[in-house]
C-alpha cells in the first residue's frame, strides 16, 4: 500500500491500471510493484520496497492532481529512473558520511556468533515455510532440484513433460515457488 | 522474447551490470512492461544462482559471478537463503525415503491392533464403547424398518402380478438412453403391457417403497407414466479424461469415439494442481489451426469439464492446450493435452 496517500488517491491510481476491473487493476499492481522491486535491486539499491513506494506515491499524486497518463507502467518507469537517480546522490553522501566517522568495528568473534544465530532462525524460518507448502508443491520442488549437472536437462524436461507443460513454463513455475518461499522465510525471521 | 543462447547471455550481462547504461534503460523499460521477458530474467538469475552454489561453475565463471553479482545485501541474502533451501531439500529428500519406509512397516500392523487400541485410554474407551453402542442400535432399527419395507413390497408385487398374471420381469442392470426403448419397440417385445392399466397410485407407491434402484427400474419400465419419456434424438455425449502428462504417449492412448448424433463431447480435464483462479482452453488440429476455445474456466478439485460442439471435431488428431490466468491478468501456458478423434 502507498504511504502518503488516502484510500481514495490508491483507488483512482489502480483504475489507471484498469478501469473496469478492480481486481484486475490490484493485480497489475501487485505485478508492477514486484518488477519495480527487482528494477532498483537489479540496480544494486538496499531499500527497494521504500523506492516503490516513492515511485507509485509520485504517480498517484500526478494521477490527483489530474494529469492524464495513458500508460501507467511506462509513467512509472520513467519516474523510478528519477527516484534512483535521487536514491544513489543520496547513497554517495551518506557513504561519505560514514568514511569520515568511521569507527574500527567491534570484535571479530562477536560477528561471527550473530551470523550464526541468524542463520539458525533462517533455517528454522524455511523449515516452518516449507512445511506450509501444499505437498505437491513440495514434491516438486524437490523433484526440480533432484539433480546433478549432467542430468539437469533431461531431467527437468522429463519433468515438465510429466505435468503436461513445456521446460519454460515448468522453470517459471520453479522461480515463482523460490520467491513465495524466500518471501515467507524473510516475514517469519522478521516476525521472530 | 524467446529464449536462446544470445538471450541468456544478454541477460547475464545485465545481472552482472556489465550493459552499458543507455541499452540497460531500454533493457529496463521493457522487462517492467513485459511480463514474459520479467520472469525470464528472474528464472535467469535463480540458475545463475543455483550454478554458483551447487558448484556447477567453472572457476572464471566463479570469479566473474563473485565479482560481479554479490554486490547488495538482498543479493547476498539470496545466494544464502538458496544455499540452505538446496540443503532442506537434500534432507526433505532422505526424510520422504525414510517415511515411506515407515508407511509400509505402519501398513502391517493388524487392523486390531489398531481396534483394541482405542480401549487402553478411558477417554477413547468411553467415546469407543459409546461408538458401539450407536452401531449396535442404529443397525437394530435398520433391520427391523427393512423388514417391514420388504413385507410391503412384496404385498404390491404380488397384488401387481395378480391383476397382470402374464407380465415377465427382465433384470435391466442400468437406465441409459440406449436402455430406454422407443415405445413401439416396448410394445412389442411385452404386447400384454399395453392391455394392462397400471393406477398411478400404485406405480407412485412403489417407487417410493422399493429401496433398490434395480427394482425400482422394473416397475419404470413397465408402467405407462415411462411410456411418455421422449425417446433421444441425439446420443449421448461422450465424456474424455484427459490427464496433464500424457503427451509422452502422443496422445494416441486417448481416443475419443464420437457418435455420429452426438451434440458434442465433454472433456475432463485432470489437472496435477490448481495453480489458478481462471483457466483458457484452446483447441488447435494437427496442424495447429485454432478450431475452439473458451475463456473463464475454473477448476474443481484439480478438475476442469470442457465441452466441446461436436462441430469443431471431426476425425483426426488434436491438442488442447490449457492456459491459466496469472495475478496480472496475463495467461500462461499451464497443461497440454492430446487426443484423438473417431467418428
Amino acid at each position: 500500500m502507498l504511504k502518503s496517500l488516502s484510500a481514495e488517491d490508491f483507488e483512482q491510481f489502480l483504475k489507471t491500471l484498469d478501469a473496469e476491473d478492480r481486481e484486475q487493476a490490484a493485480g497489475k499492481y501487485i505485478a508492477l510493484r514486484e518488477r519495480l522491486e527487482k528494477f532498483f535491486e537489479w540496480r544494486d539499491c538496499e531499500n527497494t520496497e521504500e523506492l516503490t513506494d516513492i515511485v507509485f506515491d509520485r504517480v498517484a499524486k500526478k494521477i490527483v492532481e489530474g494529469e492524464m497518463i495513458e500508460n501507467a507502467e511506462a509513467y512509472c518507469v520513467s519516474v523510478a529512473k528519477f527516484v534512483l537517480l535521487e536514491n544513489r546522490r543520496e547513497v554517495f553522501k551518506k557513504s561519505e558520511l560514514d568514511e569520515n566517522s568511521r569507527e574500527i568495528s567491534s570484535e571479530a568473534g562477536q560477528k561471527d556468533n550473530k551470523k550464526n544465530e541468524i542463520q539458525n532462525k533462517q533455517l528454522k524460518c524455511l523449515d516452518k515455510c516449507m512445511a506450509k507448502l501444499p505437498a505437491e508443491k513440495r514434491e516438486l520442488l524437490i523433484n526440480y532440484f533432484d539433480t546433478d549437472e549432467k542430468t539437469l536437462i533431461p531431467n527437468r524436461r522429463n519433468l515438465a513433460e510429466k505435468f503436461g507443460i513445456n521446460l519454460n513454463s515448468l522453470r517459471i513455475r520453479i522461480s515463482r515457488l523460490k520467491s513465495k518461499l524466500e518471501k515467507c522465510t524473510r516475514k517469519c525471521c522478521e516476525k521472530t | 522474447m524467446p529464449i536462446n543462447l544470445e538471450n541468456e547471455k544478454l541477460i547475464q550481462k545485465f545481472l552482472y551490470g556489465e550493459m552499458p547504461e543507455e541499452e540497460r534503460f531500454e533493457f529496463e523499460e521493457r522487462f517492467i512492461t513485459d511480463a514474459n521477458l520479467f520472469q525470464r530474467i528472474k528464472v535467469s538469475e535463480d540458475e545463475l544462482i543455483e550454478k554458483y552454489v551447487r558448484g556447477w561453475m567453472n572457476p572464471a565463471e566463479r570469479s566473474e559471478f563473485e565479482q560481479n553479482f554479490p554486490t547488495t545485501a538482498k543479493r547476498r541474502e539470496r545466494i544464502e537463503f538458496s544455499r540452505q533451501l538446496f540443503n532442506k531439500i537434500e534432507e526433505q529428500k532422505q526424510k520422504s525415503v525414510l517415511v515411506k519406509k515407515n508407511e509400509r512397516i505402519t501398513a502391517e500392523e493388524s487392523v486390531w491392533d489398531k481396534l483394541t487400541g482405542l480401549f487402553l485410554t478411558p477417554k477413547t474407551a468411553m467415546a469407543a464403547a459409546f461408538a458401539v453402542l450407536v452401531v449396535v442400535f442404529g443397525s437394530w432399527i435398520l433391520y427391523q424398518n427393512l423388514g417391514t419395507l420388504k413385507t410391503e413390497v412384496v404385498k404390491n408385487q404380488n397384488s401387481d402380478i395378480s391383476e397382470t398374471p402374464q407380465r415377465t420381469f427382465s433384470p435391466t442392470p442400468e437406465i441409459s438412453p440406449e436402455n430406454i426403448k422407443p415405445e413401439s419397440e416396448n410394445n412389442a417385445e411385452n404386447p400384454n403391457i399395453e392391455s394392462v392399466e397400471t393406477p398411478a397410485e400404485n406405480t407412485n407407491e412403489l417407487i417410493k417403497e422399493t429401496p433398490k434402484p434395480d427394482k425400482t427400474d422394473e416397475v419404470i419400465k413397465q408402467t405407462p407414466v415411462l411410456k411418455k419419456t421422449p425417446t433421444p434424438q441425439t446420443a449421448p455425449n461422450p465424456v474424455l479424461a484427459l490427464f496433464a502428462g500424457t503427451l509422452r504417449s502422443g496422445g494416441k492412448n486417448n481416443v475419443l469415439k464420437l457418435p455420429e448424433n452426438a451434440k458434442g463431447a465433454v472433456l475432463l480435464l485432470n489437472l496435477e494442481s490448481i495453480d489458478y483462479k481462471i483457466y483458457r482452453a484452446e483447441l488447435t488440429d494437427a496442424d495447429g489451426n485454432l478450431l475452439f476455445q473458451k475463456d473463464g474456466l475454473k477448476a474443481n478439485k484439480s478438475k476442469i469439464n470442457l465441452f466441446i460442439p461436436a462441430d469443431k471435431l471431426t476425425k483426426g488428431d488434436y491438442l488442447l492446450k490449457l492456459y491459466g490466468k496469472n495475478d496480472s491478468g496475463e495467461n500462461e501456458s499451464a497443461a497440454d493435452f492430446q487426443f484423438r478423434v473417431n467418428r
